[in-house]
């Protein structure tokens, strides 16, 4: 097996590792104004993807699944990026 | 061939339950949606003396006829005993009973209801509100018992090893991922609004509507089993991969 | 033999439905909570300030390499690597335990705080998705502990490949779907 520390698995782990770290920067930094959440929810598409891809291994496309969890990630980010937009200030 | 006699009747009352329970259940009785949980008893109170004969009649016709449930849950427990189990029959067993089961709640808690209608004009508001809420907490938080009946339904067709199994996979799945999703009623007494009340959007339209479903959907495959299971015991090898018939061992050509 | 020209999912594709079906289920809840909300931005606002950012931040971390262990071992296994397969199932297990400790460390600090699921519309949220979430997390650590048995004296064969693929499958929608509710609930801020 390849060696741990060049397997596929540990490099999309590291990129999600990163990915959570950016997330929690996000929080932290913008103090949760619209932009940082938007981009909150995208780094977290992003990372959902990213275990759809690598981890579940829909990279090779087997149908319908890649298709659907696809949708799945664009839906979620829709509903989450709508719902901030449109929500008023407190 | 002897042993499918009968299956097929059975297995067509599901249907007939179904469509006595959400006619006489559901909408004769406002129970398809049910009245919402945040109610006042003064409303409720209303419904049963305005809907009474409605409600009698609803709730007769639902109890007279929501045992075919269990006789329809038979049918598909034989045609996984006969038809896929060998020397072991827990899942077939779970089934039947899960169904026999699942008969209970929907039975005792339209005796409420009927209850309710049976002389509301004597009964206090807060006590018709209490009968009503009493059967729908009885109908929720009895789910377990129809979780048991399909996930035992879901894991005996998933042990299917015919090559064109008798139930397709994903159905099986269906069913068992419907079981299990009935969990979220354990929500339901905590709420009077909400999508975890009893009139909910989850736990009133998807999780009823998903059992609605899966109850079509589980008679269309179960006549289609037996007739398949017909079709082996008359020795006819169906290319599609009759291999091996468990349970019909003995049964002549 | 003629390799399948297109490119079949891993596991049992039942399996693949199930998933499907389950985060189906949970963008709907997902919609709901935005909807709610939408509808009372300050009421969210405040109860989400009573969340501890950094014990979910820990949550995706231990999630996200229990699924890097799991995923390993899958890799392991279609390699025939059977100690492989049972020290990354096993640390796995391991990790995702670390989970469990810290959302009942967090569930028993809201409790008593008096932040039950009967509290406030946004709590009645929490609750329910992280509990609904939590409950596949424990339904996955059967899952897993299963997988770890069968590995211990089953032949690596296709249909071991099959259970160890599936099971990982559902290991990482437990992931994924944590992915998704930690920001959604925890930080999403209103300007």
């Amino acid at each position: 097996m390849t060696p741990l520390s060049r397997h596929p698995m540990t490099l999309a782990w590291l990129a999600l590792v990163a990915a959570t770290l950016t997330v929690f920067a996000l929080a932290e930094g913008a103090g949760g104004g619209r932009f940082a959440s938007i981009g909150i929810v995208l780094v977290s598409a992003f990372k959902v993807r990213l275990v759809f891809l690598w981890f579940m291994e829909l990279r090779s496309g087997a149908m319908p699944w890649r298709r659907v969890t696809e949708t799945w990630v664009a839906a979620v980010a829709l509903i989450l990026i709508a719902g901030v937009l449109l929500t008023g200030a407190p | 061939m002897e042993r499918l006699k009968y299956l097929r009747p059975c297995a067509w009352t599901g249907p007939v339950f179904l469509m006595v329970f959400i006619v006489f259940w559901g909408l004769f009785s406002n129970n398809i949606p049910p009245i919402a949980a945040d109610t006042s008893a003064a409303l409720v109170a209303d419904f049963f003396r305005d809907s009474a004969n409605m409600v009698r009649l609803g709730m007769t016709m639902a109890m007279s006829f929501v045992v075919f449930y269990f006789i329809w849950g038979l049918a598909i427990a034989k045609v996984i005993e006969l038809g896929i189990e060998r020397e072991n029959n827990v899942m077939s067993t779970l089934a039947l009973w899960g169904a026999g089961l699942t008969v209970v709640p929907i039975l005792v808690s339209c005796s409420f209801w009927l209850t309710g209608s049976y002389r509301p004009e004597a009964l206090d508001d807060s006590v018709l509100q209490m009968l009503y809420d009493m059967a729908w907490l009885l109908i929720d938080l009895g789910y377990m018992v129809t979780t048991v009946q399909m996930c035992a339904i879901g894991i005996g067709f998933l042990s299917d090893e015919r090559e064109v199994p008798l139930v397709p996979k994903w159905f099986a799945w269906y069913g068992i991922w419907v079981g299990f999703s009935f969990i979220a009623e354990v929500f339901m007494p905590f709420f009077t609004s909400g999508i975890f009340a009893r009139h909910g959007m989850l736990n009133f339209w998807i999780e009823f509507f998903l059992w609605f479903f899966w109850i079509v959907g589980m008679t269309y495959y179960t006549l289609g089993a037996i007739s398949r299971l017909e079709a082996e015991a008359r020795g006819e090898t169906v290319s599609a991969g009759a291999r091996g018939t468990p349970g019909m061992a003995g049964a002549s050509a | 033999m003629v390799a399948a020209t297109r490119p079949r999912a891993v596991g049992d594709e039942g399996v693949w439905f199930f998933i499907t079906a389950d985060i189906s289920l949970f963008a709907v809840l997902f919609a709901a909570f935005m909807h709610a909300r939408y509808g009372a931005p300050g009421l969210f606002e405040d109860s989400r300030q009573a969340l501890n950012t950094s014990l979910g931040t820990l949550n995706t971390l231990i999630l996200l390499t229990s699924s890097w262990q799991v995923a390993l071992a899958v890799h392991a296994a279609r390699e025939g690597l059977r100690d492989q397969v049972l020290r990354y199932l096993g640390l796995g297990m391991l990790v995702g335990v670390g989970f469990a400790v810290t959302k009942a460390i967090e569930y028993a600090d809201k409790i008593r705080a008096g932040l039950t699921m009967v509290h406030n519309d946004f709590f009645m949220f929490y609750w329910a998705l992280t509990g609904l979430h939590f409950v596949h997390f424990l339904v996955g650590m059967v899952v897993l502990g299963v997988c770890l048995h069968k590995a211990r004296r089953d032949p690596l064969d296709a249909r071991f490949l099959i259970w160890i693929e599936s099971g990982g499958c559902y290991w990482h929608m437990v992931d994924l779907l944590w992915i998704m509710i930690f920001p959604m609930i925890y930080l999403l801020g209103a300007a």
